[in-house]
């Protein structure tokens, strides 16, 4: 990674009796997409708002570029911030509102016109300067927010669900949008949002946050793979679940014994005898009619199909198991020979060792 | 504590509206409040003579009788008035609200003036009740209670409406629908549902016209007769005729204490107040 | 259906009855004005403007409408320039006790004012105040201040907090931040609680009865001492005139906030 920007030390937030955020410690390196993801409610927004400087600090530590940012106000922080909804000023044009920053930084009044203007080209609103913010659309005002909050070239830019209030169309195009502007410009972005795919399409890194700390952070390939709770397995992308007791271990695979005995990757520091959960996602299950074994896989349960949910492109088979849980399975629409499986069915559901990780079951 | 408060700036913004109204305000108010007890010894002689003599009982039960017949009246009027209001198409709403608007906006002092004219026994409303043959030698309409409830409740009417007027405009309309799919006659889903529903604007209404009621000077002093006079002319009389500064600021305290008490009391009872209006 | 028709009318003759209720006595006023005779008659034999010219040649006419305007218009500012500092300080500082503190701001528009009057009135005279155009300056600001902290209060919620941090993540300063946006978006509240404040103080007839004296002595209290035995149609005309200053600032007022989509407030 390259050399860190922004250095969170076990910092802490509490409101009264309530912890909102508990010991986050992470480094942001130049040029870094880091994405905060969770829940509301889990910490994620106050964090940013710390950096931002609109909430303290009640302890732990917080660095830019390796000087301490707890005693600068949030005006002498220089920087970047796309607020939720904007916050774009409402009695002023876009073009006062981009001049805005460089106006407080005291830029020459050309060196201002210069850069507005560039600056609102490389957004795509080059001829939109005197409109007031009412006439734009969303994802017009969401372009001038970017522009403000880029204008005076901040160390780092954070984003506070900037895209929330955008149709699912407008929000991909955006998404696009800033990805292509961070790579171009090599800012480095700090970005909030509670929506998993967002996450997984635009971060280098993310850190998951739940109840106000970070249950992990990664690449999105790696959280996707290798979650190392059942929160995260949960929470980004889909999983299907199984609850068991460790039973032993061997060359990085864990035995769990449940409904059934079932093999999988184990997460370190699980014990044997240890209460441990499986997770599997449904893409990676194979369905099949009940008693087909066949693909010689480590694990497979039977199971009903209850429900049958198409998709398009891909379709899902609701199967209950017979202790009445449920799994779902995703099968691609090309994939043949499910045509005999309809409500009521019995089948056999399998997978490989590998495909699925056991985890600790808090 | 102050430490941290004297770094706010902002605070620092409050003083010149906290120092006027505490050296303009609230010391005068409560130098008067020591001078019931104070003048001209201390004791509560004071209050003793208000309720002793039977003219300031007297003047006490006009108060009370006058401002609960204008709550009635404003009550009467402004009901129908606020419902028109919500249920009229948009134009007929912004006229009657600009009705009822502006004579709020003009002086007290303009209005009274104005049913002085009126009311007077050779005025207009005289001229006109003889002109139709409704009767024969002028009616006595003003220097009587007839004169101030007249005057007092038009006064006090946009109290009364407007409260009334913000509550009637929250009650969702589907309420009134699901009491007439459930069988209830329009009378009928009046009085269960929708009067229910209004309540809290009648009780804010009621309590700021009588309130304000209370404490009123100009209109009884200028349409009433010598049997209506209210606790504040009785004030202004003691202080400006007399210099009774002993008896007026008796007075005083018990219409200040009485309307907190009646603001406290229906604050504490029916959990509204004054914040309920627009 | 019948009875339904009936209560229908009847609200709608109840609302008849209230519009001329309350428009008649203006109206009338406002005709009697231009009255061509020498008392008061009605219906006005005919149109004449002597009643507006008697009361502007008349000097003690004059001299007290000159005593209104040296009232209203440093009241206004004052409580415009405390209330809008109030406002900011209750909106957005940490006081404690903010709530007791707004409340006590606003205690004058509860009291009932014939004790402010004879409060004021008490004090004055002792610190010699009575009688003199800053007495009425300073009472009338104390009763105006509260309807300048209401309006403003009111707009300062409405202003969305996140445009000020924005502000001050742009690397604006907080009086910057208030000049340049807090300022600009509450400004038709502030002029809409100058207006109140200067209408309230133009009007205002029973503390400044108790304060003034025959040499200072604002048009309402002047109207107050010749509106009870006579009728003098230069009342009406006087108070033609105060119903027109109202109705303009009232005016100016919807105009203000129609511009910002402020809601009303009072």
């Amino acid at each position: 990674m390259a050399q860190s920007i922004l250095e969170l030390q076990a910092v802490r937030k509490t409101f009264g009796s309530v912890l909102a955020v508990d010991d986050v410690s992470l480094t942001i390196g130049t040029g870094e997409f880091l994405t905060f993801l969770g829940p509301s409610g889990s910490g994620k927004t106050t964090t940013l708002m710390m950096v931002a400087g609109f909430q303290s600090v009640s302890s732990g530590a917080m660095m830019l570029d390796g000087r301490p940012l707890d005693p600068l106000p949030a005006y002498e922080r220089d920087i970047g911030m796309v607020f939720q909804h904007y916050a774009l000023f409402p009695h002023m044009t876009v073009t006062q509102n981009v001049s805005f920053p460089l106006e407080m930084r005291k830029v020459a009044k050309s060196e201002v016109k210069r850069r507005v203007h560039e600056v609102l080209a490389l957004v795509g609103l080059p001829t939109h300067g005197d409109r007031f913010p009412k006439q734009l659309s969303g994802g017009q005002q969401q372009r001038v927010a970017l522009a403000r909050a880029m204008v005076f070239k901040p160390r780092l830019l954070l984003m506070d669900e900037p895209l929330g209030a955008l149709d699912k169309k407008l929000r991909e195009h955006m998404q696009i949008e800033i990805m292509r502007l961070h790579r171009d410009l090599g800012i480095t972005v700090l970005y909030v949002t509670h929506d998993q795919e967002e996450a997984l399409v635009m971060s280098d890194r993310i850190a998951v946050f739940n109840e106000g700390r970070i249950e992990q952070i990664g690449t999105p390939d790696d959280l996707y793979e290798n979650p190392a709770t059942r929160f995260v397995a949960d929470f980004i992308g889909e999983s299907n679940f199984l609850k068991g007791r460790v039973t032993g271990r061997d060359n990085g695979l864990a035995r769990i014994d449940g409904l059934l005995p079932l093999k999988g990757r184990a997460s370190p520091g699980l014990a044997e005898q240890d209460q441990a959960v499986m997770a599997v996602r449904p893409e990676r299950l194979h369905i099949g009619a009940a008693g087909g074994q066949g693909n010689g896989v480590e694990n497979a349960v039977d199971g009903r199909v209850t429900d049958i949910v198409y998709l398009g492109q891909s379709r899902k088979f609701i199967v209950r198991l017979a202790d009445d849980s449920e799994m779902t399975a995703l099968v691609q629409a090309n994939v043949q020979g499910l045509e005999g499986l309809s409500v009521g069915a019995e089948v056999t559901l399998s997978w490989r060792a590998e495909d699925s990780k056991v985890l600790p079951d808090a | 504590m102050f430490a941290r408060l004297a770094r706010d700036r902002y605070a620092w913004l409050l003083l010149p509206a906290g120092l006027l109204i505490l050296v303009l305000f609230a010391y005068p108010v409560f130098w008067l409040l020591v001078r019931s007890f104070s003048d001209p010894t201390w004791g509560l002689q004071n209050y003793e003579t208000v309720l002793e003599k039977t003219i300031y009982l007297k003047v006490l039960w006009n108060t009370v009788a006058i401002a609960g017949a204008t709550t009635i009246g404003a009550l009467v009027l402004g009901y129908p008035m606020a419902y028109s209001m919500v249920h009229a198409p948009p134009l007929t709403r912004k006229l009657l609200i600009f009705v009822v608007l502006i004579p709020f906006w003009t002086s007290i002092l303009v209005r009274t003036f104005a049913w002085m004219v009126l009311l007077q026994p050779k005025g207009i409303f005289n001229d006109l009740l003889i002109g139709i043959g409704l009767i024969e030698t002028p009616a006595k309409l003003m220097f009587n209670r007839t004169g101030v409830l007249i005057g007092m409740v038009q006064i006090m009417l946009p109290f009364m409406v407007f409260p009334l007027y913000s509550v009637m405009s929250r009650i969702d309309h589907s309420y009134v629908q699901a009491a007439a799919n459930l069988g209830a006659r329009p009378l009928k889903s009046f009085f269960r549902v929708y009067l229910p529903l209004s309540m809290p604007g009648v009780i804010t209404g009621s309590m700021l016209v009588f309130i304000i009621s209370l404490g009123y000077f100009i209109t009884p002093a200028l349409l009433g007769g010598r049997k209506d006079v209210m606790i504040a002319q009785l004030i202004q009389q003691q202080i400006s005729d007399f210099g009774n500064w002993a008896l007026a600021s008796a007075l005083a305290v018990i219409l200040l204490v009485g309307t907190g008490l009646i603001f406290a009391v229906v604050y504490k009872v029916f959990k509204v107040g004054p914040d309920a209006r627009l | 259906m019948k009875r339904i028709a009936f209560w229908k009318n009847l609200r709608a003759l109840i609302c008849l009855l209230v519009v001329v209720y309350m428009l008649v006595p203006l109206a009338i006023i406002l005709i009697i004005s231009f009255s061509s005779a020498p008392f008061l008659s009605f219906p006005p034999p005919g149109f004449s403007l002597q009643w507006y010219d008697k009361f502007f040649t008349d000097p003690s006419w004059v001299r007290s409408l000159m005593v209104s305007l040296q009232v209203m218009i440093p009241t206004a500012i004052l409580a415009t320039l405390a209330g809008t500092g109030a406002a900011m300080a209750l909106t957005r500082s940490k006081l404690p006790a903010a709530g007791f503190i707004q409340g006590l701001l606003m205690a004058p528009l509860v009291v009932p004012v014939i004790i402010t009057a004879a409060a004021v009135f008490g004090v004055f005279r002792i610190w010699g105040l009575y009688g003199t155009i800053p007495g009425l300056i300073l009472a009338h600001t104390v009763l105006t201040i509260p309807y300048v902290l209401s309006t403003v209060v009111t707009a300062l919620g409405l202003v969305d907090r996140r445009l000020e941090d924005a502000a001050a993540n742009l690397g604006a300063r907080p009086f910057t931040t208030f000049r340049r946006i807090t300022l600009p978006l509450i400004l038709p509240a502030v002029l809409s609680g100058l207006l109140f404040a200067m209408v309230i103080s133009f009007d205002e007839l029973v503390v400044s009865l108790f304060i003034s004296t025959p040499t200072v002595r604002p048009v309402t209290v002047l109207m107050w001492s010749n509106i009870r035995g006579a009728t003098d149609p230069t009342i009406a005309a006087i108070a033609t005139l105060l119903f027109l200053f109202s109705l303009t600032a009232l005016l100016l007022e919807g105009l203000a906030r129609r511009k910002t989509n402020q809601p009303r407030v009072l």
